[in-house]
């Protein structure tokens, strides 16, 4: 009999969790590249209303970051990344089911509200300071083509003048584009969508044929606690509802993804 | 003590030591040293080790030119002042990384609050070898005046007064009486400083920056490798070990450190 008043305690504790709305309980855990943060976080609420007993949890990082949280066995259900090495990769290994690109991006200048003069990419040697992603993680990866095809048309001199401003290449693009949006370089070589989701910047649209296309690949981790889940975001993400989402970002949907 | 509590003590005390032994343990097994070697010929290694000690060595002697006043001070002033000294002090040291450079920023960069009058005399500091060196100092000055101060606690003002009445002056007195007698802790203060100067990462990444050569630390090129070649950043961050333990394990078994010890 002494343990009843305990009992009732308990249950009076836990009653105190219960909503009129059913509980949370189906975690789905999704990682994904640092670039995709707001947008999925947009997606996470459609598919979280959708859904009302499933409690999605995003980790974002750098692609490579989370390939590598992949292969020592994080669990989690699904990863997006910014580029198809790192997914590639890990499909190769048999760690994600065949990714699927689900949104392409593209690189622009980001240049800073304290900078006061105009810049486009064939000035861009003329501004004081310049931030750039390194070149392990995809946006340097991409900088780096931009670069390479510009200096073909600007010549080895812009290049070099290029080279010389840069005075930081940071390992993840929200670092690129802090440095930015708070004064302290003059611009940065960004993603498109990155420069829409802060103050402090504007974003200045590269020449036309000279921008890489990026593309954006998930997948469903093959060691998945939550596969069913894993591909019911798949699909959400996929559907015009997840396609709306991330358009308003500045992710481009606009082709039939296979 | 009874035997079972002071068993399960025993059994708390080494539960501990393990835990904080077994990550560096884990990191070292999985590496090998052709590994090690592999990473260290790397030209992005080498640079990061060379920028690394150039900056850890500045930060180190800021630390003492400017930390060895300041903590004789904090050690002979009144307990009221030595509590609010010491505050200041230890503020550092229990702020995240990330939110001190956030602060450098606020404070030195272009827009922060000495931003505009650092500019007026062409300085800028983000994105130089100078703003790793200022992160550094600002976490490694903590723990090296905090240690500083324990070790002048130990020194004797009659020793200093015996000095003086023999015909010193005051700065002879404290050059030949209250410095060697603080010796082995300051030589500890000094290995924690700079050790955990080595080891600035939040900071340096938000104030300094990343670019090899400049300002990629050792930390920042373990990050930076994550990206690229697990190898390297392992090998890194194994060589970063071995020094700690070096560096630890030198201090205490230095005469010097044998001395604080015992």
């Amino acid at each position: 009999m002494r343990y009843v008043p305990l009992y009732s305690l308990l249950s009076a504790l836990t009653s105190c969790g219960a909503h009129p709305e059913p509980a949370r309980t189906r975690p789905l855990t999704v990682l994904a590249a640092a670039s995709l943060t707001d947008a999925f976080t947009d997606i996470e609420r459609g598919f979280e209303a959708a859904h009302p007993d499933v409690d999605v949890t995003l980790s974002f990082a750098g692609s490579q970051a989370l390939a590598t949280q992949v292969r020592h066995g994080l669990a989690a259900d699904v990863f997006a990344s910014a580029d198809a090495r790192h997914i590639d990769a890990l499909a190769s290994e048999g760690l994600v089911l065949a990714p699927r690109s689900f949104a392409e991006n593209t690189l622009v200048l980001a240049v800073s509200e304290t900078f006061g003069g105009a810049v486009d990419l064939e000035h861009l040697p003329d501004v004081g300071s310049l931030v750039v992603g390194a070149d392990e993680v995809p946006v340097g990866r991409y900088t780096k083509t931009l670069l390479d095809t510009a200096q073909a048309r600007y010549g080895d001199a812009w290049r070099a003048g290029v080279e010389a401003r840069i005075v930081s290449r940071e390992p993840n693009v929200r670092l690129v584009l802090t440095k930015v949006a708070m004064g302290e370089a003059d611009a940065a070589i960004v993603y498109a969508t990155d420069v829409a989701a802060m103050s402090g910047a504007r974003a200045v649209p590269l020449p036309e044929g000279l921008s890489p296309r990026s593309a954006y690949l998930e997948a469903r981790l093959t060691a998945a606690p939550a596969p069913e889940l894993a591909d019911a975001w798949l699909a959400y993400v996929a559907s015009p509802q997840g396609r709306a989402a991330l358009s308003a970002r500045g992710f481009l949907v606009g082709r039939a993804h296979p | 003590m009874i035997r079972p509590a002071r068993d399960a003590a025993r059994f708390a005390a080494v539960l501990l030591l393990v835990l904080l032994a077994l990550p560096a343990v884990g990191l070292v097994a999985g590496s090998s040293p052709s590994e090690l070697a592999g990473a260290l010929a790397m030209p992005s290694t080498q640079a990061a080790i060379a920028l690394s000690l150039r900056t850890t060595t500045v930060a180190l002697g800021v630390m003492a030119l400017l930390g060895l006043p300041l903590a004789w001070t904090i050690s002979r002033t009144s307990p009221r002042l030595r509590r609010w000294a010491l505050t200041v002090v230890e503020l550092p040291v229990v702020l995240p990384p990330a939110v001190l450079g956030v602060a450098l920023l606020e404070t030195f960069g272009r827009r922060g609050l000495l931003g505009p009058a650092l500019a007026s005399v062409g300085l800028s500091l983000p994105f130089t070898s100078a703003a790793v060196v200022l992160a550094q100092v600002l976490v490694g000055a903590p723990l090296f005046v905090l240690t500083a101060v324990s070790a002048f606690r130990v020194v004797d003002d009659d020793a200093i007064l015996v000095a003086r009445t023999l015909g010193a002056s005051p700065t002879r007195a404290w050059f030949t009486v209250a410095l060697p007698m603080a010796a082995p802790g300051l030589v500890s203060a000094a290995a924690l400083g700079w050790a955990r100067a080595l080891g600035e990462f939040g900071a340096t990444l938000l104030f300094a920056g990343n670019l090899p050569g400049r300002t990629q630390t050792l930390p920042l090129a373990i990050y930076g490798a994550l990206e690229r070649d697990l190898a390297q950043a392992r090998a890194i961050s194994v060589l970063l070990v071995l020094l700690a333990v070096a560096l630890l394990l030198g201090v205490r078994l230095t005469p010097l450190g044998a001395a604080r010890d015992a």
